[in-house]
């Protein structure tokens, strides 16, 4: 499971994933020819310049803002005053804005601005309620309880499942929120816990358009009481649709006593996790999208440190033999996700999307000789088809929509040296769900079966 | 208490029934040497989404994909409106499905409907019937990434070097921009060409 914990929600909410023009063209590209090929038309090359002509923006304003700060929007557009764009910018930014979790929809038009050919931008948004919800709920059924059931199909940009907290804008260019968050990302040798957390948001660090926040989480559960506990994430737009972020994430617990015979053990963990996710987005959605492209790719690097009871067991009637130790590990590894939506109408959209991780820890303890080395290999694919119950009209203010959704996936751990413990499992999934989102939150409730 | 239950379910499938029966506007269709045309009906732009948008000084994009239904063939058009609001004019241009572009620039909301009121050529066909399924995407924003995508295709084995084939690549491209589309149209037809 992945450290992103607690603190990730806050991030994740608004979290810009983006793309660069080349990278976007070589995937835009791959995109028409498979359309093209399937439709097995005859294509012939035009003349076709635009007839829109680049537009300078002398000024931006927007328009409708009650709560969110008009100068985070801007930021978040990546556009700036006194520069000239052509419109294919201005779309990447409406997509951008679109994704952000604080708004439902934005409007772009143009008026005239100061003298001819200077034009005043405006952005009419339409905002989320300073409360929020993510709630993510659909149980996976199964015949049998050693299946590795694959949650990838919770497939909401932040990784997580629940969710509850506030967000208010403060001065110009920051955010405070405070929540909860509940299990996140799944990966093999971290984990999410659940946690209560507050923190900030700087946007426009620096006037870069980078983001930085900062969380206090407490997790609430795992290995006893959670001790407040650090995040940083930092996020560097590259451009309108691709974002490098930077993330630390510690997680502490208190130490807790265990009594053996009458002596006391000390039980501690606690695990810090370092990693960079390289994304591009160009999808329409900060949680369900129903159009676009999202790649990630995450590598990663963490390390746990702790002390517990590793066996307990009788030498003879009269005497007993506990191995307490305290133990360290340390993992690296990367993540990746490609997810592909299409819009077949205006209601209908399908998705496919691949996952692959690759991780390998190491663990050692007084106990052990030499390290003791996991790899951890995961791949999966999944495709999704989506109905929304509202019209394009209607959907300025959230969505309705049911998901039919399928995912194979293997997971296969190696021990080295060879250990009794090794897994490998073939995982076959299916489910549907009701999706809602509206300005209160994202609602994502279903069931699922496995075998 | 049932009749009026019954009553209010009765209104209520009155009131459903009359939305449903408020059929979209539906697009003339004609055909001339083999070529079916198609003229959109001009309530598309009176609708309110679309007014504003194209009162928003930046482009509109009508895209028209045409799908020969037993034949799985796919052609189009695309039309573009944009407001220059400095020069009061509307700034229009039409593609059709093999290449034909038309370009305006038109003083008066007027000349717009007019202009609109032009058959947009879809497809070429020597088949005595055609059964089309004709779908009209609203976009805003222009469809500026074709540039690339022309060059790419271009390069990719040269699918998109063949003159007159169909302009289907600049009719498509706009399905792979990202902009969400304001609204959209399905009509169903069949035509007897002959």
């Amino acid at each position: 499971m992945g450290a992103v914990a607690a603190g990730a929600v806050f991030v994740a909410l608004r979290s810009p994933y983006g793309a660069g023009r080349r990278p976007i063209i070589v995937i835009r590209n791959l995109t028409i020819v498979l359309l093209l090929a399937a439709l097995a038309a005859p294509l012939a090359a035009q003349d076709a310049a635009a007839p829109s002509p680049l537009l300078f923006i002398e000024r931006i304003e927007v328009r409708n803002a009650n709560r969110v700060s008009p100068d985070v929007v801007i930021a978040e557009s990546r556009l700036r005053e006194g520069r000239e764009y052509a419109e294919a910018e201005l779309r990447d930014a409406a997509t951008r804005l679109a994704r952000l979790p604080f708004l439902l929809s934005v409007d772009f038009a143009l008026e005239r601005g100061s003298e001819r050919g200077r034009h005043v931008l405006i952005l009419t948004i339409n905002e989320t309620k300073p409360f929020f919800f993510l709630l993510d709920v659909v149980p996976v059924y199964d015949n049998d309880p050693l299946l590795d059931v694959d949650y990838s199909n919770d497939r909401n940009a932040s990784g997580e499942n629940l969710a509850l907290g506030a967000r208010w804008f403060v001065g110009r260019r920051g955010a405070v929120h405070l929540g909860f968050s509940g299990v996140g990302h799944d990966r093999e040798f971290a984990r999410d816990y659940a946690s209560f957390a507050v923190g900030y948001t700087q946007y426009d660090l620096f006037g870069s358009r980078a983001f930085a926040t900062i969380n206090l989480k407490r997790p609430v559960e795992g290995f006893g009481e959670g001790l407040i506990s650090p995040q940083l994430v930092v996020g560097v737009p590259v451009s309108a649709n691709q974002t490098i972020t930077l993330k630390y994430d510690e997680t502490r617990f208190g130490e807790e006593k265990r009594t053996v015979l009458g002596v006391d053990y000390p039980i501690r963990f606690g695990q810090k996790v370092v990693s960079a996710t390289m994304a591009y987005n160009t999808t329409n959605e900060p949680f369900f999208p129903t159009r676009g492209t999202l790649l990630q790719v995450t590598p990663m690097y963490g390390w746990t440190d702790g002390a517990r009871i590793l066996s307990t067991g009788f030498v003879s009637p009269t005497e007993t033999l506990v191995q307490h130790s305290a133990y360290h590990t340390h993992f690296f590894g990367a993540e990746a996700a490609a997810t592909r939506y299409w819009e077949l109408t205006d209601r209908d959209s399908v998705w496919g999307n691949l996952r692959g991780e690759w991780a390998r820890e190491s663990y050692n303890d007084q106990f052990t000789v030499t390290e003791l080395d996991r790899t951890a290999r995961y791949g999966s694919i999944g495709i999704g088809y989506s109905h929304s119950l509202w019209s394009p009209e209607e959907r300025v203010n959230g969505d309705s929509r049911f998901e039919f959704t399928a995912r194979y996936s293997n997971r296969d751990i190696e021990n080295d040296p060879p250990a009794f413990f090794t897994r490998d499992t073939d995982v076959t999934q299916v489910g549907f769900a009701w999706l809602r989102r509206s300005s209160w939150g994202t609602l994502r409730l279903g069931a699922g079966y496995a075998w | 208490m049932v009749i009026r239950a019954a009553a209010a379910i009765a209104l209520l499938l009155l009131v459903a029934f009359s939305s449903d029966a408020q059929q979209p506007p539906r697009p003339v269709f004609n055909v001339q040497a083999g070529v079916v045309g198609a003229t959109l009906p001009a309530s598309v732009l009176q609708q309110q989404s679309v007014k504003k948008q194209l009162s928003s000084g930046l482009t509109t994009t009508f895209l028209v994909i045409a799908r020969q239904r037993e034949l799985s063939r796919v052609t189009g058009a695309r039309i573009e409106v944009r407001y220059d609001l400095w020069d009061e004019v509307w700034i229009v241009r039409r593609v059709e499905f093999d290449g034909k572009t038309d370009r305006q620039r038109l003083t008066s909301a007027e000349a717009l409907e007019k202009w609109w009121r032009t058959p947009v050529r879809l497809l070429a066909t020597d088949a005595a019937r055609v059964a089309l399924q004709v779908d009209l995407s609203v976009l805003p924003f222009s469809a500026a990434e074709e540039e690339d995508a022309r060059q790419w295709i271009t390069k990719s084995g040269g699918v998109g070097t063949a003159a007159g084939g169909g302009g289907i690549v600049d009719a498509l491209i706009g399905t792979t921009i990202s902009a969400k589309p304001i609204t959209s149209y399905r009509w169903n037809v069949e035509l007897a060409l002959r």
